[in-house]
């Protein structure tokens, strides 16, 4: 029995044995691309680099014997540079994208081209379920979300975007019209207990996903009801409330423990959550509006006064022209709700000037579409009362000063954490609010999370419900004993520019149908709705091997830019696909039809660069890999051989 | 018995493929003519390289008393007047044929009467005493002298003596015993010990073994194993033979690619003389061995001449180099122990047996014994292929063998090894020809390509021009030579066209260092040689190009033609411009329209005044 050292480490392996073996008899883990377990090496990618003692070149050590007295590295920086070089080579010449763009838009992730490809295959379940998954909120959300992924939707360069807030929003409306919407599988109990600080967004989602993981959940809330800034500051004609406690009674069916009319500092403090339970996650949101800083600013209403009693049925007066103070979505919220609560006119002075609002691009032509008026870069700097009503005197960017003559103010210009609450808690805040470590959503104390508009001072819901999936992947690792590295953050290999013909290419992908349906509101018509989903992305990416290492060895796909393989789609075979510019030359398929013998077989075409891998003589793959197709997909590092997509099996 | 005729005169002239491509078979086929038609007492021989690439077609005349002529860049007109210093027409009708003969020839052209002297080299001409004096022949033995294909020459030549004595009366361990002691080296490239690669596969259990002769030459401007397969098919499968024996194989293989007929046509015909003679075959030279040999053609894939592609084509697979271990020593052709040797590595075989190791040993340097062939090609006025001792120095080769570069250029540097191997400057020429001392400068012995640079040759499109070849032959297995040396080639050529960015030197040297450290096979390992030898020695080179100028004015995009004041308004050079780029104005000094000009350099070539100046 051979005896060798690795990293230091002794280990025996059994005679003919690989350095690769050795260490992971150890429990080293070297990355591998082009490794198949059953066939020989191939030792083509060399990720599996190591350094041996005594030789000046690196081996592969996937196909290098183990032998006595070795003395192996795994893990020198230049074992990690020429792995991380490898890699990127690979990826100069792989031409992908691992995420749709609509996907990589979405702060929460939503899988979008997944949950197209369930309604195609006309099953709206395992659809429902990837959109409460992704979204927690998926039929608010439908109604509330600024659709960044709709912007990024590559259909729109053949006609219009898909409909994607629309097909989801349709898809939860389904559910809940069904009675209960249906719980997700739920993972063993841990005996971990989590407490969430908030029953906003961003703490029902987190309740959401630690619920899943087998996590014990408790939720605190100084209100009666669940729900945060969408059950008490948005109108109902906006969130209906039965909605919104439709989506939000998942997290309390599935056990989580909610302690309402408990407010952290005067019924509870944090040393007792600290006390009681394993994390505490502070989603506690920003509930205090700012009060405008300007003279006469008693005269101006805060918006969250104003909307709390909108919402809650108590009459409001808006009549008369009402000006809204803001330069947030927020504002544009308010606004909206005046104009529909009696305002006879109503003017958003925005402090900000227009191109610096991309984001609420949409949510202001809506707006302007129900009547809303804006002046942008203005900010008021007093009120004064007359006897008329109230004249607003605004710095109007480069235009001197601007008077508005209304009735009423409202100032909606950003909203507070409870500083003083926190200072108490021993909570440190910026100039947002909570101070946390970006990635793992971290504060300085240990085993406190915050998240939401606690942190950002508000957002979009959106953002919110990302927070939630991203602090509760937080919490899950610190409870775990794992390391906290908050959510994976894979590598995302794009297109980046394409030639003008690559680029139809992938427009032309399917025969799907033109036309865009703003409002699917049956079955049949979000199915044809999903077919228009060009199916952007990789659908295997969650499993792809070469995205994988190369997050593992922290690639940059970007570093050798130059030339590439062109992009060549081939789906003569009936059970796979093959995408040749994905392939990075490991020769597994070739090997495996070698060996098997049952087939023509698959073979290198020329040399160089421009080595490719196809059937001989330029032959159909059918006759070259027969009912080898499918061992093919599945030794593929790359997904450029890939199973066929089918019904009812998911991605 | 009646009196002994007079010998006859001996004409030989080499037929080897470049002899023939530089047009040796018309004077061959004149020779022929001629000697019919004069019914002239002389035998025409064909006859191996002599090595003088640089005075071909070469016809040399041996008269009955040994004294020997030798005639340079002969044409078939000129054959007539040569033979006539040498041989009378024999008889009446002969004489007549060949004065008539002559006379219409004359008249048909014009009787310009070329002098047979004119052809002459003689022995003590200084420049081929030059060149052939500082040779020494082991692998290249007999040359000039002995037709290729007759193996009874072979023997009168004391051919397949060494085999029959290793298999006569030396055993398998003497035999390996004589190779380690000579010191010989494989001649292929990396100079492995062939004594002990020799004992590697002899030591191997089994009864199946094989022996490889590696003539997969690839290398551009090497040509040094066709020659000697074209030469000498004789000497090598003697040499063949003898490690058969030694190593204990019954049955060998000829690697030699599609591209060389006319060796592979030689060597075949070697094979079945020396078969038909017991030399080879079931029962060799009557010792009850048997030793079957074959040739298998490569289709001219460079990566094939790496040892495990090689084995991976004979055995009908696409040539791809796998990882050793296992060598082919343990697992080989078909899994059996092989041995894999180059051409020029069999060929030192038989004269270290017959001669002795000691006397091999003798030649050379520390680590480096016996001679080596190289192909010396580029700017040297005498290119050919010479074989010299181990050790003699590089300035020996390029200045005394070679003849040095064209007056008024400097010597600048030799690309030596091929794409695999490096450039070492002139300054540095005094380096010996020795493994170690050339790997030390960044280069490799390789297997003996040796192009001479100029001034006039820019090396980073040296670099680029090898780093494109190995990319192309790059066989793509592993990622770094296949996409490595694709992104190294992407920067040269960004070089060369000016285009080059500042941060393009440490990513060429980074992404070296990565695919020399990295890559499975040597052609991977040694592709950034050219590059990396080029980058020590002439960086100033490299940054010059990124500035925008090739020092060497060679680069098209980085150079412009302009006329200067001693232009005489003659027109020439508009005359013969393909581009159109030069008005024809007689009289009046020229002017080159560079958008036009696609720098083909004509227009330099025929300016009688020296007016056109190359400015980068």
């Amino acid at each position: 029995m051979p005896m060798l050292t690795i990293d230091g480490r002794e280990v025996n392996v059994p005679p003919g044995a690989t350095v690769l073996e050795a260490a992971e008899q150890l429990g080293i883990a070297i990355p591998t691309l082009c490794r198949v377990e059953g066939l020989a090496p191939l030792s083509s990618c060399f990720v599996c680099l190591v350094q041996i003692e005594g030789q000046r070149r690196l081996r592969p050590s996937c196909a290098t014997p183990a032998e006595d007295g070795m003395a192996v590295v795994t893990d020198s920086d230049e074992v990690r540079d020429a792995r991380r070089t490898s890699v990127e080579l690979l990826l100069s010449d792989h031409l992908g994208e691992c995420t749709a763009p609509c996907e990589i838009s979405c702060p929460a992730g939503f899988r979008i081209p997944q949950f197209m490809q369930r309604w195609m295959f006309g099953e709206p379940e395992a659809a429902a379920r990837i959109a409460r998954d992704d979204l927690v909120f998926p039929e608010l959300l439908g109604r509330l979300c600024p659709r960044f992924c709709e912007n990024m939707c590559r259909r729109s360069d053949r006609d219009a975007p898909l409909s994607i807030a629309r097909m989801h929003r349709y898809s939860a409306e389904r559910e809940i019209k069904g009675g209960d919407v249906p719980l997700p599988e739920v993972a063993p109990a841990t005996g971990k207990r989590i407490a969430i600080v908030g029953a906003g967004p961003t703490g029902l989602t987190a309740a959401y996903d630690l619920l899943r993981r087998g996590h014990a959940v408790t939720v605190i809330d100084q209100e009666e009801q669940p729900g945060g800034i969408l059950r008490y500051s948005v109108d109902n004609v906006r969130v209906p409330k039965d909605v919104l406690a439709a989506e939000a009674d998942v997290v309390r069916r599935l056990g989580a423990e909610l302690r309402m009319n408990t407010r952290l500092g005067r019924d509870v403090t944090l040393e007792q959550l600290r006390g009681e339970f394993d994390a505490v996650l502070l989603a506690i949101g920003a509930p205090t509006w700012a009060r405008l800083d300007c003279e006469g600013a008693l005269f101006a209403q805060s918006a969250g006064d104003v909307m709390r009693r909108i919402v809650a049925g108590e009459p409001v007066d808006l009549e008369g022209h009402v000006a809204v103070v803001g330069a947030g979505h927020e504002a544009v919220e308010v606004a909206r709700t005046a104009m529909r609560r009696g305002a006879s006119r109503v003017t958003v002075l925005c402090p900000r000037p227009k191109a610096h609002l991309p984001l609420l691009a949409r949510a202001i032509a809506d707006a302007e579409a129900d009547g809303v008026e804006f002046k942008f870069g203005c900010t008021p700097t007093s009120i004064i009362r007359n006897d008329d009503g109230l004249i607003v005197t605004a710095a109007h960017r480069g235009a001197g000063d601007l008077k508005t003559h209304c009735h009423r103010v409202i100032a909606a210009d950003g909203r507070n954490v409870e500083l003083d609450l926190l200072d108490a808690q021993g909570i440190a805040c910026g100039t947002r609010g909570i101070a946390v470590d970006r990635r793992t959503l971290a504060t300085a104390v240990s085993g406190v999370f915050a998240g939401g508009d606690a942190v950002s001072g508000g957002g979009f819901l959106v953002r919110a419900v990302a927070y939630g999936h991203a602090a509760a992947d937080s919490i899950h690792q610190f409870v775990s004993g794992q390391i906290v590295t908050g959510p994976a953050r894979p590598l995302n290999v794009r297109y980046g520019r394409l030639p003008a013909e690559e680029a139809s290419s992938l427009l032309a992908r399917t025969d799907n149908p033109a036309g865009r349906n703003d409002a699917p509101a049956s079955d049949p018509a979000a199915v044809a709705e999903a077919k228009r989903c060009l199916m952007c992305g990789c659908r295997e990416s969650h499993k792809c091997q070469l995205r994988d290492v190369a997050t593992r060895v922290d690639a940059d796909f970007a570093r050798f830019a130059g030339q590439r393989r062109a992009m060549n789609r081939d789906e003569s075979h009936e059970s796979v696909i093959y995408e040749s510019h994905k392939c990075i030359v490991c020769g597994a398929c070739v090997a495996i039809c070698e060996q098997s013998q049952q087939a023509l077989g698959l073979t290198y075409i020329g040399r160089g660069f421009d080595v490719r891998i196809s059937a001989p003589w330029e032959g159909d793959l059918a006759r070259a890999m027969g009912d080898l197709a499918e061992r093919c997909a599945d030794a593929c590092p790359t997904s450029a051989i890939v199973r066929r997509p089918r019904p009812g099996e998911e991605a | 018995m009646s009196e002994a005729r007079p010998q006859p005169v001996e004409i030989r002239l080499g037929l080897g493929s470049c002899c023939v491509a530089s047009g040796s078979r018309a004077v061959y086929d004149a020779v022929a003519d001629s000697v019919r038609r004069m019914n002239a007492d002389a035998v025409l021989r064909q006859a191996g390289c002599v090595g003088m690439c640089h005075r071909v077609p070469l016809v040399e005349i041996v008269h009955p008393d040994g004294e020997r002529f030798m005639y340079g860049n002969v044409t078939p007109d000129a054959v007539d007047g040569i033979l006539t210093q040498h041989v009378r027409p024999r008889g009446v009708a002969g004489g007549v044929r060949h004065y008539a003969s002559r006379a219409w020839k004359m008249l048909r052209r014009d009787g310009a009467w070329q002098k047979p002297d004119r052809f002459a080299i003689t022995a003590v001409e200084p420049q081929a005493s030059a060149f052939l004096t500082p040779q020494q022949r082991i692998v290249t033995e007999a040359c000039g002298r002995m037709d290729p294909t007759d193996a009874q020459e072979y023997r009168s030549f004391g051919g397949y003596t060494a085999l029959e004595r290793a298999v006569g009366e030396m055993g398998r361990d003497e035999v390996i015993e004589q190779v380690l002691a000579s010191g010989l080296r494989g001649r292929g490239g990396a100079g492995f010990a062939s004594g002990r690669k020799w004992r590697a596969v002899a030591d191997q259990p089994g009864d199946v073994k094989y022996v490889i002769c590696n003539g997969d030459e690839g290398d551009p401007g090497a040509f040094m194993d066709r020659m000697l397969l074209e030469a000498y098919p004789h000497r090598i499968l003697e040499g063949v033979a003898i490690a058969a024996y030694a190593v204990g194989a019954r049955e060998a293989v000829f690697y030699i690619r599609q591209e060389y007929p006319l060796a592979v046509q030689r060597v075949q015909a070697a094979i079945e003389a020396a078969e038909a003679l017991g030399i080879l075959g079931e029962n060799v030279l009557g010792t009850g061995t048997e030793l079957r040999v074959s040739i298998k053609q490569g289709s001219g894939a460079f990566v094939c001449g790496e040892e495990t592609a090689l084995i991976a084509s004979i055995e009908g697979r696409r040539g791809m180099p796998r990882i050793r271990p296992p060598f082919p020593a343990e697992r080989g052709l078909h899994e059996r122990p092989t041995l894999v040797s180059n051409v020029e590595t069999f060929a030192s075989v038989p004269w270290i047996l017959r001669e002795g190791a000691d006397a091999f040993a003798a030649i050379g340097t520390g680590h480096s014994k016996g001679t080596k062939v190289f192909s010396l090609t580029g700017k040297v006025a005498r290119g050919g292929l010479i074989e010299v001792p181990m050790g003699i120095t590089i300035r020996q080769i390029v200045e005394d063998i070679g003849g040095g570069v064209k007056a008024g250029r400097r010597f600048k540097a030799v690309q030596i090894g091929g794409p695999s191997g490096g450039c070492i400057p002139a300054e540095l020429a005094d380096t010996p020809v020795d493994y170690e001392a050339l790997n030390e400068l960044g280069a490799i012995m390789g297997s003996g390509g040796l192009v001479v640079l100029d001034e006039t040759d820019c090396m980073v499109e040296m670099a680029r021009y090898f780093i494109q070849f190995t990319q192309n032959e790059s066989c793509g297995k592993c990622t770094f030579c296949r996409i490595g040396t694709k992104r190294m080639l992407e920067i040269l050529n960004r070089l060369v066209a000016g285009r080059g960015r500042r941060e393009d030197l440490d990513e060429l040297e980074m992404l070296a260092g990565h695919i020399t450290r990295s890559s499975l096979c040597g052609l991977g390992q040694t592709a950034p040689n050219p590059v990396l030898t080029t980058l020590k020695y002439f960086r100033e080179e490299y940054e010059a190009h990124i500035e925008g100028r090739c020092p060497a004015r060679s680069c098209p995009d980085l150079i412009r033609y302009e006329v200067n004041d001693r232009c005489i308004g003659c027109t020439n050079c508009a005359k013969v411009c393909p581009a159109d780029a030069i008005d024809e104005a007689p009289y009046m000094k020229h002017w080159i329209d560079p958008a036009a000009c696609t720098r083909c350099d004509m227009c330099v070539q025929v300016c009688p005044s020296e007016a056109i100046d190359v400015v980068t």
